[in-house]
């Protein structure tokens, strides 16, 4: 989807996790993206790297394997993927710091004109209000639907 | 002649991705990781609610 770089990925049972290996200068590091129901037709995603021995997630940790393109098509692929299985799906996404944020922003803007294509995107505002997904302007969380 | 290259001989069937499903792959249901994160955005819904109109769009 989007025409974007990506590693392949695989899901579970449930299509609710998915398993991909970011592959870098750092060597390979499992990555874990997940959608929890948390209202109706409401999903949180959330992924971060797998510690294959103690099994903890984190999403605080640099890992700068130099791929986070590839990572980021990635996401937007699982996250199309999962809404043609759930197409009711509303996918919201928050970063884990401003930073993180920043990045899915980025990459939100960067690739507007292909995501606008198939989702409506909402971002949520410095009144913490709900408006379009306008570029340019700073949001602290998203969330979006298929068309 | 031209040569085909291996890119333009591939083929896309159909209009959606097939998706590998891993049975072994565990569903990370109850991760405390994930949890906190569901807690967190639970909590910022019940706070701002859905933008208008989203609802209805989406069901």
């Amino acid at each position: 989807m989007f025409g974007l770089d990506k590693y392949q990925y695989s899901t579970d049972k449930t299509f609710m996790a998915y398993h991909f290996i970011s592959n870098g200068p750092n060597g390979a590091i499992q990555k874990i993206a997940k959608f929890n129901l948390i209202g109706e037709d409401l999903y949180n995603f959330g992924f971060g790297d797998l510690d294959a021995i103690t099994g903890d997630i984190s999403d605080t940790v640099i890992s700068d394997n130099k791929d986070v393109d590839i990572i980021m098509g990635t996401v937007g692929s699982i996250i199309y993927d999962f809404t043609n299985i759930f197409p009711h799906a509303m996918v919201s996404i928050e970063g884990t710091n401003k930073a993180r944020t920043r990045l899915y922003q980025m990459n939100i803007n960067k690739h507007w004109d292909r995501i606008a294509y198939v989702f409506d995107v909402y971002g949520l505002n410095e009144n913490e209000s709900w408006e379009p997904f306008k570029r340019g302007r700073n949001y602290s969380a998203f969330l979006g639907v298929r068309k | 002649m031209l040569r085909k290259t291996k890119k333009e001989v591939l083929v896309q069937v159909g209009t959606k991705p097939l998706i590998t499903v891993d049975p072994s792959l565990p569903s990370f249901e109850g991760h405390p990781f994930f949890e906190k994160k569901a807690s967190a955005a639970k909590k910022l819904f019940a706070r701002v609610g859905l933008p208008k109109g989203i609802g209805k769009k989406a069901r």
